[in-house]
């Protein structure tokens, strides 16, 4: 038993990476620009759809990485610029929008791709898999999924802490006032940071495509699972996404394992309820919830 | 050089703050703003920086109408602030905290530039330090060396000594003394200390409820004039 427990913890990594891919756009949206994206699940659909349309035409999830990226980031662009940016300051108003313009993606690629499912396979070199401890395989493409979910956090915490828009981000997110006095452009960096948060999600869903059935409702369980990866780790802390993320993977990858999916997911819910109950901001949290 | 204030009237939310102030500075003065708590004196620098414009009347910088402009393209055109509280971003450390201005200027990260050390040696030991630890002197240091670097024709401080110990604030007074000649720039002083004041400033202007009730050369802050308008 011990050791099956210890499998699944093993096993657990792709959750959390999975965990961590999903949620990377949402918490860097929702902690800098203060938005709560409503439409992150779908946002990380167009990249899904994205990478159908990239394998469709031959190309790999390699090549359809990069490609999600920019075609999530420019549809990013587009909506800030169209509909977020008169609306930054109203929160109530940003979350019914970003819901709204879900459901108008969800339509609008309904229309395009029709209803029925897409499948999207993983590069041929990622093939099968290996046995970490005990008979449990564990697939390369779960393995890679860990890699690129530790490559996207390294490039956000490059983009933050190392480049000179990630310290006018961090000024505008911890005094959005002064940051204009000091001269930097804050409705600039807001677009930048909704850009390339749309653009993380998009590079979640063509790297979580080959692991679930393309399908205009995908995004939504990833969007549930983000949401709840930044209540437990808070907001505006980058190791918040890391920690929220890898308590809910392995908790409920174990807790499921132990009792079975249902109960295992519950019990993940009101392990979430009872910490923002003792610790409102999250274990990372810079914002209060009021 | 001239910075405008034109019969602005300020509101936060519904309530009026500012009524029809007016006031001008030009290069090389220095211009303090007096008044009781509530006065509306940090309203007056907010109106100018543009985190609360004004709903009425001007803000002119060489006769460029600011209005229309955010805070960012007013302190690329020559406004900086060292706000009450200093505000420093607590989360970068003092060197940072020095880039941001400098970015929000359009220069380039690079080094921290040696007028701050040259002014305030005592940051020079903290640069890798985050400003949140700083202690208050330092913080005020630091702010006003954000503003600095800037090279602004216009800086707008709001009460810079406050809350400091003695000491540190003789010695931020100092400093803020050298500004006008050595910085070529006018400063436009909220200051609740009178003698110092009277040492530094070439004219003063008195709010009460957010309208200028007296102004004119320091020489004209007497004791009579600070009993009407500024004691409790």
């Amino acid at each position: 038993m011990t050791q099956s427990i210890i499998t699944q913890f093993l096993s657990g990594f792709s959750v959390v990476a999975i965990l961590i891919i999903a949620a990377l756009g949402l918490a860097i949206i929702f902690g800098v620009a203060g938005v709560i994206n409503m439409a992150h699940g779908e946002f990380i659909m167009v990249g899904a759809y994205t990478a159908a349309v990239v394998g469709k035409l031959g190309g790999n999830t390699l090549v359809a990485i990069p490609v999600a990226f920019v075609t999530v980031g420019l549809l990013g662009l587009l909506i800030e610029r169209g509909i977020v940016q008169w609306i930054y300051d109203r929160p109530l108003e940003t979350l019914l929008a970003t819901w709204g313009v879900g459901i108008i993606l969800q339509t609008v690629t309904k229309l395009i791709f029709g209803p029925e499912l897409y499948y999207v396979g993983s590069p041929k070199f990622l093939a099968g898999g290996f046995r970490v401890i005990g008979r449990l395989p564990f697939p390369w493409y779960r393995l890679f999924l860990v890699i690129v979910a530790i490559l996207l956090l390294a490039l956000v915490f490059h983009v933050i802490f190392k480049t000179n828009l990630g310290l006018e981000v961090r000024a505008v997110r911890r005094n959005r006032a002064i940051a204009g006095c000091l001269g930097i452009d804050t409705a600039r960096v807001d677009m930048a940071v909704f850009v390339f948060g749309s653009g993380l999600a998009g590079i979640a869903g063509a790297v979580l495509a080959p692991i679930k059935s393309v399908s205009t409702a995908m995004g939504f369980p990833y969007a549930v699972d983000s949401f709840m990866v930044l209540v437990l780790g808070g907001v505006g802390n980058l190791w918040g996404v890391a920690a929220g993320a890898g308590l809910i993977g392995e908790a409920e990858t174990v807790l499921s394992f132990i009792f079975n999916n249902v109960i295992g997911r519950l019990l993940v819910f009101l392990f979430i309820v009872v910490t923002i109950r003792l610790v409102p901001k999250g274990i990372f949290g810079y914002y209060e919830r009021r | 050089m001239s910075l405008q204030v034109s019969a602005i009237d300020t509101f936060y939310g519904t309530s009026h703050i500012l009524h029809g102030v007016s006031l001008e500075i030009g290069e090389g003065e220095l211009l303090a703003v007096l008044g009781r708590n509530g006065a509306g004196k940090t309203t007056l620098l907010r109106s100018i920086t543009g985190i609360n414009p004004p709903r009425r009347g001007l803000v002119r910088l060489d006769g460029v109408d600011l209005k229309r402009l955010k805070s960012h393209e007013r302190t690329r055109l020559g406004v900086s602030y060292v706000p009450q509280g200093r505000e420093i971003i607590p989360d970068l450390t003092v060197a940072e905290n020095i880039y941001v201005a400098l970015l929000g200027k359009g220069r380039k990260r690079g080094r921290v530039p040696d007028l701050v050390f040259d002014y305030f040696p005592a940051l020079r030991p903290l640069v890798d330090q985050k400003g949140g630890t700083l202690s208050g002197g330092q913080q005020q240091q630091l702010a006003i060396a954000r503003a600095l670097v800037q090279e602004p024709k216009f800086l707008l401080m709001d009460e810079p000594t406050e809350g400091l110990q003695p000491s540190v604030v003789e010695e931020v007074e100092l400093i803020i003394k050298r500004i006008p000649s050595e910085r070529k720039c006018a400063v436009l002083l909220v200051e609740q200390n009178l003698d110092f004041v009277r040492d530094i400033a070439q004219r003063f202007a008195i709010l009460d409820t957010g309208r200028i009730v007296r102004e004119g050369d320091v020489a004209g802050l007497t004791n009579e004039v600070v009993q009407r308008h500024l004691s409790v």
